[in-house]
């Protein structure tokens, strides 16, 4: 899970934003969501998926925010999606 | 040292960031790409990708996935070929083919699966060769198949033309660009290119065993299938683009030459390198013209209509016995019928073959005149 830490008025809080992984089955589309996902500003970075998914088993992109823009983004652009986990 | 003018064979003079690119793939990138999670599979994952968005935007190709990497330009026209055609579909091709699409051809020809038609091209007359094609044309043709240029005579193919009559027609178009990518400019929307096939060990200046295939309609069917790394449980071969056309590792040295390759021509600029080795042949045309001893095939060496290939023949030689007195002077050509058989009917070349000149970017016009120098001694 990924953790940043805020400072709200003299008192530390920790957020913990949730991952999500997008499986998108080959390397070469994985990347290329990647690619588009920085372009519209959403950081992004491309991962092994789970051999426990059959269905994704391949490559997948992985997302800390925006996971619904995110989604919305993909999708415009043609990208497959095999399914989308919480990391 | 040689003097290399056989380029339409292969680029034989690699440009050292290409060397240096394969050298830094086997030393950095010494991983298999597409199929682990740890870094060094990611870095060699992402050469890849980089090469692929080059090539995307240097042929005018629609999508990054649409690039696949081949063997070289025979495997890329054989993907095309079987993965397009079936029962009763019939093709229309220029009389200047490779062996690379007329043995496929004559292949499927055979096992009675399809047919195919020669249109005559006329050197010199792009309407008349576009109207040829259109003549070949009938009800049951799926695919028109073009060299951009010819390999033996160089002739230029109006490309643009051809594939706006088979967009018109609603026919498959793929042009054989094994002469012409990095020498000439190729725009696959522009000119309506379904399938581009590149050979990318000639005018790209990368390694021997490096093809490219971009393909904007997809394809039915695929002539190897195997691993991808990816969806492992499916025993059916994956459809996804490219992976569906490079089962097994790819080359990855050889892609990351490909990918310096382009750095080199766009450095150089893709016009300036054709008119380089365009003026060294026509160069050697006109000096032709005025050696009796001389057979010269075209009809003029024009700029565009060519490609900076040149064939020729010496009165009383065999073609063969001309390439090996040049090279016991240091002359790399190549002779005989370069695997295209049509092209030398069409030319009534086909008993002698011809002796082929390609100059590439590294050639000088001294070696030309060296070249010169020779055959007038022989």
């Amino acid at each position: 899970m990924y953790c940043t830490t805020v400072v709200q008025e003299s008192k530390t809080v920790r957020v913990f934003m949730e991952k999500y992984i997008f499986s998108t089955g080959t390397v070469t589309y994985a990347i290329k969501a990647k690619d588009i996902l920085k372009r519209k500003g959403i950081n992004a970075y491309v991962e092994r998926s789970s051999a426990k998914d059959r269905i994704g088993c391949g490559y997948g992109v992985v997302v800390a925010s925006q996971k619904d823009v995110a989604e919305q983004i993909l999708r415009q652009y043609g990208i497959k999606i095999l399914d989308v986990k919480k990391k | 040292m040689m003097i290399y003018l056989d380029n339409a064979a292969t680029s034989g003079i690699k440009p050292s960031r290409v060397i240096n690119s394969v050298e830094y793939a086997l030393k950095k990138h010494s991983a298999n790409p597409g199929r682990s999670g740890h870094r060094l599979s990611m870095d060699a994952a992402l050469a890849i990708y980089n090469a692929r968005q080059k090539i995307k935007e240097t042929f005018g190709a629609d999508e990054v996935e649409n690039v696949v990497f081949t063997l070289n330009c025979t495997h890329a026209l054989n993907c095309v070929i079987k993965g397009i055609l079936r029962s009763g579909d019939h093709v229309v091709l220029s009389d200047l083919e490779h062996n690379a699409v007329m043995r496929p051809l004559e292949k499927l020809k055979n096992d009675g699966t399809t047919t195919y038609t020669i249109a005559e091209t006329f050197e010199g007359d792009d309407d008349a060769t576009v109207k040829s094609f259109e003549s070949a044309i009938n009800n049951n043709t799926r695919l028109v198949i073009c060299t951009h240029a010819s390999n033996v005579f160089g002739n230029v193919q109006p490309i643009g033309k051809i594939g706006e009559l088979c967009r018109k027609r609603n026919i498959l178009f793929a042009v054989d660009a094994a002469q012409s990518a990095g020498v000439l400019p190729i725009d696959m929307q522009k000119m309506n290119i379904d399938f581009l096939c590149i050979a990318a060990h000639k005018g790209l200046y990368a390694p021997m065993g490096t093809g490219i295939l971009i393909a904007r309609k997809p394809l039915k069917s695929t002539i190897i299938e195997g691993g991808t790394g990816t969806d492992s449980f499916n025993l059916n071969q994956p459809t996804d683009m490219p992976e569906m056309l490079e089962s097994g590792t790819v080359n990855l040295p050889g892609i990351c030459g490909i990918s310096a390759g382009i750095d080199f021509i766009k450095s150089r600029g893709i016009k300036n390198i054709y008119l380089h080795e365009y003026e060294l042949c026509h160069y050697l045309f006109e000096r032709f013209m005025g050696m009796q001893n001389v057979i010269l095939y075209n009809k003029s060496f024009r700029p565009f209509e060519k490609a900076p290939v040149l064939s020729f023949n010496l009165k009383g030689f065999d073609s063969t016995e001309v390439a090996a007195r040049l090279n016991d002077y240091g002359i790399a050509v190549r002779a005989g019928f370069h695997c295209a058989p049509s092209a030398h009917n069409k030319y009534g070349t086909q008993d002698v073959g011809t002796v082929r000149v390609s100059p590439g970017i590294m050639t000088k016009k001294e070696d030309v005149n060296y070249l010169l120098k020779i055959l007038k001694k022989i």
